[in-house]
């Protein structure tokens, strides 16, 4: 059971689970605008609060 | 994504950092393929020849022949990035073949003729040494 608990907390203990419709995109071709967007959409699909800690661009 | 000033493929990533434990990093991912204002418009293939167009397409090669010719004129579309045939491609051609494709265009295809009676800029010799070029000395 301890080692069930270990390696399997999410399970064991619930967690959140993050979920992403999609990783990518790909506009295509596109003019020299200055900006372009996307939303990626995502939901918690795991049983506790989900935390968006930091988000790092490239 | 910024994309003012940029050319060509440009992609960025996003991490996603989040009290997952089963994914605490997630990478985002967005592309695009950047085009300058003036390539965005659809042009009919043949206003190469004109200003302003002929400024980068054309004038280069003016007074030049064979793989100079070539490099000025027509690595724009046949280079690495251009989407028409590339080199190797055409090297397999028969001479007749490419003689007739260069002076006169391919129809259904953004290749115009290139010959003077085709309103292009080329004379029959200034194409016979492109075709010599690519029969010969062409080695992508």
């Amino acid at each position: 059971m301890l080692l069930f608990l270990l390696f399997f907390p999410a399970i064991a203990l619930g967690a959140p689970a993050i979920s992403f419709e999609s990783l990518s995109y790909d506009f295509g071709i596109v003019g020299g605008t200055d900006a372009i967007r996307h939303v990626f959409d995502f939901s918690n699909s795991g049983d506790t609060e989900l935390l968006i800690q930091k988000l790092s661009p490239s | 994504m910024n994309v003012k000033g940029k050319m060509g493929e440009v992609s960025k990533t996003v991490k996603v950092y989040s009290n997952d434990p089963s994914r605490p990093v997630t990478i985002l991912t967005v592309r695009a393929h950047v085009k300058d204002a003036l390539h965005m418009k659809e042009y009919q293939s043949r206003e190469i020849f004109n200003t302003p167009c002929s400024g980068c397409h054309i004038d280069r090669g003016r007074g030049k022949q064979g793989r100079e010719l070539f490099s000025s004129d027509c690595m724009m579309c046949h280079g690495a990035h251009g989407g028409a045939a590339p080199v190797r491609t055409m090297k397999g051609e028969k001479r007749d073949h490419l003689v007739d494709t260069v002076r006169n265009g391919v129809s259904g295809s953004s290749m115009p003729g290139w010959c003077t009676g085709k309103g292009g800029p080329l004379s029959n010799k200034e194409i016979d040494s492109l075709v010599d070029f690519l029969s010969d000395g062409a080695t992508r």
